[in-house]
Order: C-alpha cells, then sequence, then structure tokens
C-alpha cells in the first residue's frame, strides 16, 4: 500500500503522532488490522470515526476518509513507526494516494 | 465548521477589521513618530483606544509589538531586577510568563516563588497577600484570567496587596481585554495585551502598559525613526521600547476593531447565558466542567471520564469540524491544581451563537455515546 506521512504536533514534547494519507478508507483500513487489536467505532457522530488502539499504540480516524492519525509509545517511536510503514507496505492494495 | 477556539485567537472579526488592514497595504506607508499636524499615526491612535480600556491617562505609555509574549518578555526581560530579587507568581500563568521566568532564574538572577491556584483556575487573595509578605518580591506577575478556565481573579486585591508588600505588578490582560471592564489592571505598574483575542484585532498586534516612572531596559534595540543620531534607544515611551518597523497593517486593523467595538458594546449578560446554556449543557451530556464562580471570560474546560483529550478532541474536530483546543493550554502549571492531567477547552466570542452551543453540547453527548 501507498502512503504519505507527516508529523502532528501538540502539546507534550515527546508525542510522536503521525498523519498518514492512504488509498483506502479508514474502514478499510481498519478491517486490515490485526487480531489483537482493540477496535472501537462511533457511527452517532456526524462523520463516523473509528478508534484502535494496542497498548499505547493508537490509530483513529474517520471511517470514509482516507487520512488516519497514528499514535507511536514515546519510548521505542522510531522502531514501531518502521515497522508499522513496513506492515503498510507489505500490504498489497491497489490505489494511488 | 463551528470556532470555539476564541481563547486562542478570534474568528470571526468585524469586517472593518479585514478591510482597514487590505487597505493600509495599498495606501502609502505611514512614518510613525514623525508627527506633523496633518499625519495621521495609526499607533497613536491604537494607543489612544487601548488606554481607555485600560482607565489609563498616558497613552504614550503603551509600547506596541506582535503579542502579549512580545509584552511580557518585555516586561519581564526588561525590568531592573537586582540579583537574587525573588519573583511571585501563579501556577495559572501561560508559557509567556513562566519561560521568561524559568531562563531568568536558571541564570540565577531570580528567584520565583509559584503560588497555587484552587480547583477552578483562581488565586486566592489571602494566599497571594500572605506570599506578598512573606517574600516580599521585586515583581508580582499574574493573569487576569487563566486561560485555561476562563476565571477571573480579583486583580484589585491582587495589586494593593503586591503594592502594600513593596512589590511591581505586571499583569497579563489577554484573555480579558476586549470582553471585561480592565480598569481595574489601571493601578499595576505593567500590563501585557494582545490585539487577537478579544480585542478582535488581527494576530501579530499588542502591546504593554508601563507605568510612568519605571523604568524598563529594552531588550530589542534598533531603528526608531527619528532621533537617529542617538547611540542608545530614546528615553520617552513609547520610543523607548519600540524599535524597528512596526505590524502598520495589523495596527489599522486593530484600530478598526476598537472603534467598532465602541460603537457595538460587548453584551455581557448575552454573552453570560451561553457560557452558562453550554456550561450546563456540557454537564448534563456527561463531561465534567470546571466551574469557576464568579466572573469568568467565556472559556470552558471539561474532560469526559474514561476518555483522554485528544480521543475526545479528534472526534470533535475531525468528526463534528468543532474548532477547539485540547491538552495544556500553553499554561502546563495548572494542572496540578485543577485536578487534571489536560482538558478539552472551548472558547466563544460574541459572534457564537446558541445554535452553535447546543451543536457543540450535542456533539459532546454523541462522542461520550
Amino acid at each position: 500500500m501507498k502512503y504519505s506521512c507527516k508529523k502532528v504536533e501538540n502539546c507534550f514534547a515527546d508525542s510522536q503522532t503521525w498523519e498518514y494519507r492512504l488509498p483506502i478508507s479508514g474502514e478499510a483500513f481498519s478491517a486490515l488490522l490485526p487480531k489483537g487489536w482493540a477496535i472501537r467505532r462511533n457511527t452517532r457522530l456526524r462523520r463516523p470515526v473509528f478508534i484502535a488502539a494496542l497498548g499505547a499504540f493508537s490509530v483513529k480516524g474517520v471511517l470514509d476518509e482516507s487520512i488516519i492519525k497514528v499514535s507511536f509509545p514515546s519510548d521505542n517511536w522510531e522502531k514501531e513507526k518502521h515497522d508499522f510503514e513496513e506492515w503498510l507496505e507489505k500490504k498489497n492494495v491497489e490505489g494511488d494516494i | 465548521m463551528i470556532y470555539l477556539n476564541n481563547a486562542a485567537t478570534s474568528w470571526p472579526k468585524p469586517p472593518c477589521v479585514a478591510e482597514a488592514a487590505a487597505r493600509a497595504l495599498t495606501e502609502r506607508p505611514g512614518a510613525a513618530h514623525r508627527g506633523g499636524i496633518e499625519a495621521f499615526d495609526v499607533y497613536e491612535a491604537v494607543r489612544e483606544g487601548v488606554a481607555r480600556l485600560l482607565g489609563v491617562s498616558e497613552p504614550p505609555c503603551i509600547a506596541l509589538g506582535a503579542n502579549a509574549s512580545w509584552a511580557l518578555n518585555l516586561g519581564i526581560f526588561g525590568f531592573p531586577f537586582k540579583d537574587g530579587d525573588t519573583v511571585v507568581t501563579t501556577r495559572a500563568e501561560h508559557n509567556s510568563v513562566l519561560r521568561p521566568l524559568w531562563r531568568l532564574e536558571s541564570e540565577g538572577r531570580i528567584k520565583t516563588v509559584y503560588l497555587d491556584v484552587d480547583a477552578s483556575g483562581r488565586v486566592s487573595a489571602e494566599l497571594w497577600r500572605k506570599a506578598m509578605q512573606k517574600y516580599h518580591p521585586r515583581l508580582a506577575v499574574f493573569t487576569h484570567a487563566s486561560n485555561v478556565t476562563g476565571a477571573v481573579n480579583d486583580a484589585k486585591a491582587l495589586i494593593d496587596a503586591a503594592h502594600e508588600a513593596g512589590a511591581a505588578v505586571l499583569t497579563d490582560a489577554s484573555q480579558t481585554l476586549g470582553c471585561l471592564d480592565c480598569s481595574v489592571l489601571s493601578s499595576a505598574d505593567m500590563v501585557a495585551f494582545t490585539g487577537h483575542k478579544y480585542l478582535l484585532g488581527p494576530q501579530g498586534t499588542g502591546g504593554l502598559y508601563v507605568r510612568p516612572g519605571l523604568a524598563l531596559l529594552p531588550r530589542l534595540v534598533g531603528g526608531t525613526g527619528i532621533k537617529s543620531d542617538m547611540d542608545t534607544m530614546p528615553e520617552e515611551m513609547p520610543l523607548h521600547l519600540e524599535a524597528g518597523t512596526g505590524n502598520e497593517p495589523g495596527f489599522h486593523g486593530l484600530l478598526a476593531a476598537l472603534d467598532w467595538a465602541e460603537q457595538n458594546p460587548y453584551e455581557a449578560n448575552a454573552e453570560l447565558s451561553r457560557y452558562e446554556r453550554l456550561r450546563d449543557g456540557l454537564a448534563e451530556a456527561g463531561a465534567e466542567v470546571i466551574c469557576p464562580g464568579g466572573a469568568v471570560t467565556p472559556v470552558i474546560s471539561f474532560t469526559v471520564p474514561g476518555m483522554s483529550c485528544a480521543e475526545l478532541g479528534f472526534m470533535l474536530s475531525d468528526s463534528c469540524e468543532i474548532v477547539c483546543r485540547t491538552g495544556l493550554h500553553c499554561a502546563p502549571k495548572i494542572f496540578a491544581c485543577l485536578g487534571v492531567p489536560e482538558t478539552v477547552r472551548f472558547s466563544l466570542s460574541r459572534f457564537t451563537t446558541d445554535i452553535e452551543v447546543d451543536f457543540a453540547i450535542n456533539a459532546v453527548r454523541d462522542c461520550i455515546g
């Protein structure tokens, strides 16, 4: 799967949150997440969202949008980010971003 | 989109603000400070407008610059400290106060005492008075209102207690000038303000009032357009503290905002009614709302049990298209006093409608589920 990413800052110096633009919707992305991830959906909202978590690793997105927000655990974030991107790249998903 | 981030930057502005700024960019630039009977000096007019709001009678004592951070840096770094002086401030302060103080303390020049605020973000006048008597600071710094909770401090009591103990007072009016009567601050030694919040002016405008007789050391020196044959900054205000070319289009915008606000006075009762509607609605929806009693600005901080502010903020912004702020709001020390690690903040303006307030309440209800 192709993607582009950019860091998102917030109030905390050690925060490691990145936005990823994907060729698929948030809904399709959340369906790809492996077992072990706790995935919640809120469909009451104007634009329904999903929030997925695996320990301190979290992914959030609007179900019908192609941008997701990924927060990596602050200790070890570089390896986690590398592994996540490698996982994305290995996903056999067609489409441009 | 619903804009509830007015405590950071107010929006929208009255249309005349953009018109005035745009006109200034297309017209021939002015020549600040050079005077002359026919010259219109926008800076002078802004000083007069701000002086009326502050209830001070010396407009030239208001130095104009980029924002409140500029003003607070000027007031703190320019203050004539002697090594070992003590500064008393509160844990509700913005980083534009905390970071300059931290730097002076880290250089060994001052000792800073941080006073707790109560669970609503307000400093107790009694605690403040006792601290003044105990520490006898050279400088006392407090925000007129918390940018996190909206709690307004009893400025008169704090200023009087500081003066009784021999301290000079620097007040941060960023959150109040334009939405509260700030004439109570006229007895402070310095008042920092910004143009882009409740004054409804453009970003990049602000200033510092310095009472006559208090000599600050200018930390930024350079061209003043006049008296260029002197090696040092001229002693008279505001020249003493204003080096370099100013943001003329921005101040034309701020002047238009000040004039507009004089013709369209802030309706405190209507604002309070919307504030209470939002506060009560959020609480009813299941949010834990910080509710200061007494005087408040139109700022509401809240949390939701079992949900991080980042998660709630994401849903409000990305799903509900509500522009708000989550996190520390650049005031990191207050959270220990509030008993929460961070908050979501909604801040209203005079242009916020009841429909928008109800939309925000329903959005939070839907986020909570």
